[in-house]
């Protein structure tokens, strides 16, 4: 029992350790990494794609995907821009309702496309989804990047705790509201009954049914509040850019947040999956940008390197479970 | 019940986004009978009138704000000279396949004159073949063959002008950084190398590229990172576009990086508009409008047999806080 939590433990943490390895490697590589500004920096980095990676997480736990999450925070971003030009909406609370509840109502559709109209694999149904809203965020804003945003609208993304004038950057506003974020999602994750059904539903569909778990209402509630995150991370987005972009729906942020799940301990095949892993693995994502960008290393590279991280923590993760199947195996003999 | 209401909403859903392409493409009709008068040579085409005359034109997209003053000026020509126009692009400026089956259905659909602004030069060349048409291509030249002319003032150019304006601004020493569009795209390669160009006549050391996939969300966290990485000793951001600008020069604001020159490219409303309100210094504007019109005109008088020349420079310039506001006067006149 003591060596199954020890392992356990070990599997949980080796995410963490191959963060620390990474730090290492890069504060001796380069004596810019290890600064406090540029600490405050990989947070900053991180907001965007580990709130969009939260949206992606209940969505893999249930075995599923959701490709449109990119596209989804864009439009978030480009439909306060719609307001605030076409309208000349300037409340802030105004935009960032409209923001949320479009966020919202898209990941709510894309639960309805799942379970009610029984398209076959989410992988479908939101591929067309991300399709429609890159679509939808050019035609609000007609093609147009918007600027001028409110302040209100603004600070998520760009203000700083405790900034002093003596050169520290400050504690960014998106990175701590992440991490309360976070917490709030372990509480209901692993606390709650929702939660619990969350991780049934994705582990074994068919006894979740069976033991009475309404799967399609569960269904939509993780997709709407996948939904609920990227408007979220529309929000930052445009804190942190000052603009709504509307052709940037087609930048891979799904990819990004599929890679930090994954690191994290996520798996495609559902059931499994951690907040924190999560945070691990975006965290992860953003110090090999961080690094790689400070070492002056062309885009090229940085692609490489990336990809051959995700494969990594993938083979890793496989490897890890072909061997607890494996051992299981012999210990029922 | 339930189900009917929903697959209302999403018919409804697909119309509306249908609709938005269908009001994107445009393409204008408007047989004036005055202008028909003047067409008295039709040259190796069918041609009669000019009212029959059908220009065919791709650009590379048609959903971002560039393309849509390129757009306005195809679609006002096509008004002015009175002839039809077929406008067409694909959905990003990364679309390259996309765009090389356009070129095929449009060339199959009996077109006079085909203006196109091409992805990737040489496959377009390619796609393109041998037809008999006149070709004109806009905004990015490329080596086609039957093409009779070049309209557009080259990305390379309108770079060099820009880097020229940073240079002189941050004067001798000063140290620079570029962060660029897509690594390998023949457009940011253009404006790479004028901006490079630009630099090294003023001597001023470039001493850190990196790309940021247009995207200005990316372009704060890589000029952050730039930032630390040469201890805040940057005087100019040279940037591919002005969305890279504007997420660049958040990250300089945060950093408290104070007197840097920050250059954005194209020119666009919210880009002129940051100029305006001094978060950018200034932006590489090619006229997209003129280039437009002109490539249209370009097009019915070769197929009028009228000489036409070979290289049509639609002029560039530098938008700084001194020009800024007319400029965007004259860009929302475009749009309307």
């Amino acid at each position: 029992m003591k060596t199954k939590k020890m392992k356990d433990i070990v599997s949980k943490a080796a995410p963490l350790l191959a963060l620390i390895l990474l730090f290492m490697i890069l504060s001796v590589a380069t004596d810019k990494f290890l600064t406090m500004n540029n600490m405050m920096n990989i947070l900053r980095q991180t907001a965007v794609n580990g709130l969009i990676s939260a949206a992606m997480l209940v969505v893999l736990i249930t075995a599923g995907i959701d490709l449109s999450v990119g596209a989804n925070a864009i439009l978030c971003a480009c439909v306060m821009g719609m307001l605030k030009n076409s309208l000349g909406i300037t409340n802030p609370f105004i935009l960032i309702l409209a923001c949320i509840i479009t966020g919202l109502c898209v990941g709510f559709l894309n639960g309805l496309l799942l379970t009610k109209m029984h398209l076959p694999h989410p992988f479908v149904s939101t591929l067309g989804m991300k399709n429609v809203l890159c679509g939808l965020a050019l035609l609000v804003v007609s093609t147009k990047t918007i600027s001028d945003f409110p302040a209100g609208v603004t600070f998520l993304g760009s203000s700083n705790l405790f900034k002093s004038l003596d050169g520290f950057s400050g504690i960014p506003l998106c990175f701590v509201v992440l991490l309360l974020i976070y917490g709030v999602y372990h509480f209901f994750l692993n606390k709650t009954a929702l939660g619990r059904m969350i991780y049934c539903v994705g582990g074994n569909p068919e006894a979740a049914r069976l033991s009475g778990i309404n799967s399609d209402n569960v269904l939509i509630f993780v997709y709407s509040l996948s939904g609920f995150m990227c408007a979220i991370a529309g929000l930052v987005i445009v804190g942190r850019s000052a603009v709504a972009n509307p052709s940037a729906a087609i930048s891979p942020y799904d990819t990004d947040a599929i890679a930090a799940c994954i690191i994290g301990g996520a798996s495609f095949m559902g059931g499994k999956g951690t907040i924190w892993g999560t945070l691990i693995g975006a965290l992860m994502i953003s110090t090999i940008r961080n690094g790689l960008t400070l070492l002056n290393t062309s885009s090229s590279v940085q692609y490489i390197v990336i990809g051959m991280v995700i494969i990594a923590a993938v083979f890793i993760d496989v490897t890890r479970s072909r061997m607890e199947a494996k051992a299981r195996r012999l210990a029922a003999k | 019940m339930k189900k009917r209401i929903l697959s209302m909403m999403l018919i409804s859903a697909l119309l509306v986004s249908a609709t938005g392409c269908a009001g994107k493409k445009a393409d204008a009709t408007p047989a004036s009978s005055e202008a028909s008068t003047a067409a008295a040579a039709p040259a190796s085409t069918a041609a009669s009138t000019t009212g029959d005359i059908k220009v065919g034109v791709i650009l590379k997209t048609l959903s971002s704000e560039y393309w849509s003053y390129v757009a306005a000026g195809v679609n006002a020509a096509a008004k002015d000279l009175g002839v039809k126009v077929d406008l067409q692009g694909p959905a990003s400026e990364t679309s390259y396949d996309d765009q090389n089956n356009m070129i095929e259905t449009m060339l199959a659909g009996g077109i006079d004159a085909f203006v196109i602004s091409p992805l990737q030069s040489e496959s377009v060349a390619s796609v393109i073949g041998d037809v008999k048409i006149p070709i004109i291509t806009v905004d990015t030249d490329a080596e086609i063959p039957g093409k009779i002319a070049f309209v557009g003032t080259g990305n390379d150019k309108a770079a060099y002008q820009g880097g020229l304006y940073a240079a002189e601004k941050a004067g001798k020493g000063a140290k620079a950084v570029i962060i660029g569009g897509v690594e390998g795209n023949a457009t940011s390669d253009a404006r790479q190398a004028g901006y490079e160009r630009a630099m090294k006549e003023n001597g001023i050391d470039i001493v850190s590229v990196q790309y940021a996939q247009s995207n200005p969300d990316t372009a704060a966290n890589v000029m952050e990172n730039m930032i630390t990485a040469q201890s805040g000793n940057i005087q100019i951001v040279l940037c591919h576009n002005d969305d890279t600008a504007a997420g660049a020069a958040t990250a300089c604001k945060q950093s408290g990086l104070k007197d840097v020159v920050i250059v954005g490219f194209d020119g666009n409303q919210s880009g002129v508009q940051n100029i305006i309100d001094g978060t950018i210094s200034a932006t590489c504007a090619q006229s997209a409008y003129t280039m437009g019109y002109k490539a249209v005109e370009t097009a019915v008088k070769a197929v009028k047999g009228e000489t036409v020349k070979s290289f049509v420079d639609t002029g560039c310039e530098v938008i700084s806080s001194e020009n800024a506001k007319d400029y965007l006067e004259k860009l929302k006149g475009y749009l309307k």
